[in-house]
């Protein structure tokens, strides 16, 4: 009696570990595709890009040149934003975007390791002296964003932030059209 | 102050020596019977936590996640 119940208790835990094994295959599998299945869908993907840039010449030519920082709106009317982070500012401090366009935004330091974060979206990414950190997004509805320092960059480090200012594309050509690079700084 | 009860004196027996606590209860038949039946108590517990880990995974992902926008 005592060897045929054995037999039915162990097949019961057999069958119980085998049915909640596929069970959290199952569960493995759903996050698989939900992520894959976004990534896909949105194109989506970690900032990764490995460009290269000399740092120490940053100011003096190229495209990280004071003048060349900014909004520049490309003609096929996307929109490349160039930043400098630096001890302990970004240049430029107030970055405008339009709204329902492409936007990449190109950022390096000439120092030391900065942080990219724009509040209340998925842009983050570090920005490393030596290399071009590069995020594509579109924004959907105007608003302001912080865009601290998220990375230590030494003591001015809890000072050091930006705001990004998402306005209508209208709104955009009419006030920031004529420029060359637009910011927000006054 | 001098203490008024020394209680290194008392003798003290774990809970999990006492028969009654950790001893079979019943005969062999009785405990294959309920084992018989399955780990459902353990079943229950992880898949419960399962699905709650579950639902806010997807609360984080739909909620904060997809509004955020995408990047590339």
């Amino acid at each position: 009696m005592a060897e045929t119940v054995n037999a039915s208790s162990s097949d019961a835990v057999d069958f119980s570990e085998r049915r909640w094994a596929l069970v959290v295959a199952g569960v493995v599998a759903l996050v698989f595709a939900v992520i894959i299945f976004a990534s896909v869908h949105w194109a989506a993907q970690p900032p990764s890009n490995v460009e290269t840039i000399d740092a120490s010449s940053l100011h003096l030519s190229g495209e990280f040149m004071e003048a060349n920082l900014g909004t520049a709106v490309q003609p096929d009317g996307s929109a490349v934003v160039r930043v400098i982070a630096q001890q302990y500012s970004f240049v430029p401090s107030c970055i405008v975007v339009p709204t329902d366009t492409p936007v990449v935004f190109r950022m390096t330091s000439p120092d030391v390791i900065h942080g990219l974060l724009i509040a209340g979206t998925n842009i983050n990414s570090m920005v490393v002296p030596g290399f071009v950190a590069e995020v594509r997004t579109r924004f959907d509805k105007p608003g302001e964003h912080l865009m601290p320092c998220h990375e230590y960059c030494s003591v001015g480090h809890e000072g050091m932030w930006a705001r990004v200012k998402v306005v209508d594309r209208r709104e955009f050509a009419r006030d920031y059209g004529g420029q060359q690079r637009a910011s927000c700084v006054r | 102050m001098t203490p008024t009860y020394d209680d290194r004196k008392e003798t003290y027996v774990s809970a999990a020596f006492h028969p009654e606590n950790v001893a079979l209860q019943g005969d062999e038949d009785e405990v294959q019977k309920i084992v018989a039946s399955g780990p459902r108590g353990a079943l229950a517990l992880a898949g419960l936590t399962v699905a709650l880990l579950l639902a806010l995974w997807f609360a984080f992902f739909i909620l904060v996640y997809l509004p955020r926008g995408a990047i590339g």
